[in-house]
């Protein structure tokens, strides 16, 4: 009888280390994250500036960049152009600048933004169809031509169209 | 009938003159009125009011050499120089939470890397009922601040308009052409 007693005994001690050991195996540590506010943060060009020379000629500035200091990657999801001030955006590859009467108000719009081209195609209308992608800390140029008959009035610093780049994060 | 014979060669003698003065007075305005039809043809293609002007006379002001403009690289450099000043950084909380319609939420606007003192607007996207406008100075952030409307608790998807203003008229200057599409306001209750 002692020597059954002795046996459980020692049978049950295993047992609970074998027990003791199973859970210690399988114990979970929690990993807990907060996630702060995420900052929105680019640098962009207020203005995009146009000057038709004494000749007709048509000169941009070439140094015009958009800057992604957010906390991730961006992307431009739209971008849309429009007519103001009595001027039309009309079709870039369709105006001919050499023969158009002058003195009317149309101006077509080319822009070349990290491998992607976009025209105006119509009356606030342009064929910009995809997203532009901007990585953290990246500047990306944005390259832009504009085309516009000879102007019988000379115009000082006039807006003639506003052009709208729309973000979202890059997910 | 003696006098009237005496006076014949003097009669003649003054035709004589008044043909020859006759005759130069012609010549003479022959000489001038081809003179002013020549000068017609060489005024052809200007003004009429200048037509009947005869002669030349230099403009006092006038220089050698052609009108030239600024060159394409000086052009192309004013404009850069201009663009360069007008650069826009736009920085906050791309979703800002108020714990209630009238409670300060998180915006979390930096005004840095500008020339300008800036105006942040925030525009509910379904009616752009303006919901925010604030402005901030240069080096200046607003970390918390409150809503124009009470709005009831929900999520509010947003758009957002920045505008560079100088600091000595407060005219706005240059509006970002940028929207953020992920601007969402939080209120929670």
């Amino acid at each position: 009888m002692k020597k059954l007693l002795a046996v459980l005994l020692t049978l049950t001690l295993i047992s609970a280390n074998l027990v003791v050991a199973f859970a210690a195996d399988t114990s979970t540590v929690p990993v807990n994250l907060t996630v702060e506010p995420q900052i929105f943060s680019i640098t962009v060009p207020t203005v995009l500036l146009i000057t038709q020379t004494s000749t007709g000629e048509v000169q941009v500035a070439d140094n015009v960049v958009i800057t992604n200091n957010s906390a991730g990657p961006v992307k431009i999801t739209d971008i849309s152009t429009t007519g103001v001030n009595g001027w039309s955006t009309v079709d870039y590859d369709g105006l001919d600048v050499k023969s158009a009467k002058v003195g009317i108000k149309n101006v077509g719009f080319l822009f070349k933004i990290g491998g992607t081209e976009t025209k105006t195609t119509g009356a606030d209308l342009n064929n910009f169809a995809s997203s532009v992608s901007i990585t953290k800390g990246q500047s990306i140029p944005i390259i832009y031509d504009a085309k516009l008959p000879a102007q019988s009035t000379a115009l000082v610093n006039t807006q003639v169209a506003e052009v709208v780049f729309t973000f979202g994060w890059d997910e | 009938m003696i006098q009237a014979k005496q006076q014949q060669p003097t009669d003649k003698k003054r035709e004589k003159i008044l043909v020859i003065i006759l005759l130069v007075v012609f010549v003479l305005s022959a000489l001038l009125l081809s003179y002013q039809l020549m000068s017609l043809v060489g005024a052809k293609g200007t003004h009429p009011e200048k037509v009947h002007k005869i002669g030349f006379r230099a403009d006092d002001n006038s220089t050698d050499g052609t009108i030239k403009g600024k060159s394409k690289k000086e052009i192309i450099a004013a404009l850069n120089k201009k663009v360069a000043e007008m650069y826009n950084t736009i920085t906050m909380n791309p979703n800002p939470i108020f714990a209630d319609g009238k409670a300060k939420g998180t915006l979390d606007i930096i005004n840095i890397k500008n020339h300008y003192p800036q105006v942040y607007e925030i525009y509910l996207k379904d009616t752009n009922q303006m919901i925010y406008t604030g402005g901030v100075e240069v080096g200046h952030k607003i970390e918390t601040s409150n809503l124009l409307v009470d709005l009831p608790k929900g999520d509010y998807t947003c758009y957002l308009k920045v505008y560079l203003v100088d600091p000595a008229t407060g005219d706005r200057i240059g509006m970002s052409p940028s929207t953020p599409d992920f601007l969402k306001v939080t209120v929670l209750s």
